[in-house]
């Protein structure tokens, strides 16, 4: 092996314990130090790329958004600054997420915990891994295999991926990013199941659920569900016997989108309908919404933002279209007055020609194009309820 | 000299995998894309103090030194280690002769490596286990691991160097 002190200060620093002598050693070497910058940049574009599964992100990795927030494993965490006094809080995560890992892991049956038990179960996880029950709060994610049991008696099998609980036990909100349930139980229920772009309410009933990149696929065995596209009041129920599919809305069909414009007449290339992430950037509380667009942004387009405002505030709307090698294509930004209350801005792109900006790469696989929206205020009580990005007709 | 703001934030995206390859070095692996984002939000706002007679580069570490060491604090992540990302500055600051790594390359050159090859670069990089970890999963010892990686990086590296001359 050589002795090239680059190599183990590179995996040191990774470590966060690294050598001072094999450093200065580094320090006073330009042909080390380029050697460093060299191994650094690959490290950079190997977690890049290895994280998100070789698909090029022009922003790295998802923005986080604290309706979801997931179980992840200890040491990964990420969270929202805690406020002063709220010491306790990394005390109670810490326990819910060691509860949840033992129960969660294929290994032998887990105690429910008392930290677990101090907050309100939406959920009590009744299988596979565990031989006791255990109650799960809101904002913890389930991964497949797992059989959860509702407060109303519902059941659901998580057979593939991984499921969000949010809500409360009364009316509980179930998420499912990408995978496959199974939901049985009778009598009336409030619990509502949502997929990236689906939305299903289940009326007492028994039925498949099913959601990778293709879209949302619900067969329905017994009882009744309502269903419909995620933000949409439009609602259908379904009939036993029936089955029923949704295309996503990312990797768009322009085309379908013109013929049936939505309610507000354009027509849907993407959008985010969960709650939007939140952070404070620099002392600024800054909503980020990043919609992946498969298809390429057609033109013109308009970007709508729903928000709400506490009062009348300056607000500021950055948006910006990042191509799938990582350069951007173009951005707008507006800055302007609200009134308070709830309205929806739309930023005007009508001037900009299509942006055909979907790449395919080596293996020949699409890769999304990102638009990220950017939303701020200098005062406190702007929330972005909904962004989308719309093809005028 | 001015630069518009197009400019300075087409300049950022140019380097964006230095400025991962610096935070990725001084922060967990959690914390990396929030401050990598953060960055770019006060780089979009605050582009107008950007003096474009000094090196852009710097200037964008010094907001995400900032704010990484923010972030440390308020996340309670390991401390912030100036001493570290002053030798990785230094690091980033040194002129390379070379093509820029590209991530297209690289993306092809990943799939030039086989599948054990490939389980071990993920759990390094994607799943951030540790070389002692790697190394009981797989019943080496951890200098054969840091060996194996070691020699796949430099081959990663002549697949992609090939490649940028090749294509030049």
């Amino acid at each position: 092996m050589s002795t090239d002190p680059v190599e183990p200060l590179a995996d040191a620093l990774r470590a966060g314990h690294w050598d001072a002598e094999q450093a200065a050693l580094v320090r006073a070497d330009p042909a080390a130090l380029l050697r460093l910058r060299r191994r650094l940049c690959l490290d950079a574009g190997l977690c890049e790329l290895l994280r998100s599964g070789q698909s090029a992100r022009l922003l790295p990795r998802r923005l986080p958004r604290p309706a979801r927030q997931a179980h992840r494993p200890p040491g990964s965490a990420r969270g929202r600054p805690l406020k002063a006094g709220h010491w306790w809080l990394p005390l109670l995560a810490a326990g819910i997420l060691l509860a949840i890992a033992l129960a969660v892991w294929p290994r032998p049956a887990a105690t429910p915990s008392a930290t677990t038990a101090a907050l309100p179960s939406v959920a009590t996880l009744i299988g596979p891994q565990v031989n006791s029950s255990l109650d799960l709060p809101a904002g913890t994610q389930v991964q497949a295999p797992a059989r959860l049991r509702l407060a109303d008696g519902h059941e659901v099998e998580l057979q593939q991926g991984d499921l969000a609980l949010a809500g409360t036990a009364d009316a509980p909100r179930l998420h499912l990013h990408a995978g496959a349930l199974a939901v049985s139980g009778t009598g009336a229920s409030r619990l509502v199941l949502t997929t990236p772009e689906a939305q299903v309410r289940v009326l007492g009933t028994q039925f498949t659920l099913r959601c990778d990149a293709g879209g949302t696929d619900l067969h329905l065995i017994t009882g009744r569900v309502g269903v419909s596209r995620s933000g949409s009041a439009a609602e259908r129920f379904l009939d036993p016997g029936a089955s029923w599919h949704l295309a996503p809305l990312g990797p768009l069909r322009w085309s379908v989108d013109a013929q049936h414009p939505t309610a507000d007449g354009f027509g849907r290339v993407a959008e985010d309908g969960i709650h939007a992430a939140f952070r404070k950037v620099d002392g600024i509380p800054t909503w980020l919404v990043e919609l992946p667009v498969a298809g390429g942004v057609p033109a013109p387009v308009t970007v709508s933002t729903t928000l709400s405002l506490a009062r009348s505030a300056e607000i500021a709307v950055l948006v910006i279209c990042l191509r799938p090698d990582g350069t951007w294509a173009t951005n707008r930004q507006a800055t302007l007055t609200l009134p308070a209350g709830q309205q929806t801005l739309l930023l005007d792109w009508a001037d900009l020609p299509a942006l055909p900006l979907s790449d395919t790469d080596a293996s020949g696989a699409v890769v999304a194009t990102r638009v990220l929206v950017m939303t701020w205020a200098e005062a406190d009580g702007l929330v972005v309820q909904r962004v989308a990005l719309n093809a005028l007709p | 000299m001015t630069m518009d703001r197009d400019a300075i934030l087409q300049a950022f995206l140019a380097q964006r995998l230095d400025l991962l390859a610096y935070l990725g070095a001084l922060l967990p692996a959690g914390l990396v894309e929030d401050v990598f984002q953060e960055t770019f939000l006060v780089v979009a706002r605050r582009w107008q103090d950007f003096d474009a007679t000094r090196p852009f580069g710097p200037w964008c570490r010094g907001i995400a030194r900032n704010l990484a060491r923010k972030a440390c604090a308020v996340r309670r992540a390991q401390p912030f280690d100036e001493h570290a990302a002053d030798l990785v500055s230094a690091a980033l600051d040194t002129p390379d002769p070379e093509p820029a790594l590209e991530l297209t390359q690289l993306r092809h050159c990943l799939q030039q490596i086989d599948d054990r090859q490939r389980g071990l670069l993920e759990r390094f990089y994607a799943h951030g286990d540790s070389l002692a970890l790697i190394a009981q999963a797989s019943g080496r010892s951890v200098g054969a691991v840091q060996v194996a990686l070691s020699r796949l990086r430099a081959s990663l590296l002549r697949c992609i160097e090939h490649r940028l001359r090749t294509q030049a």
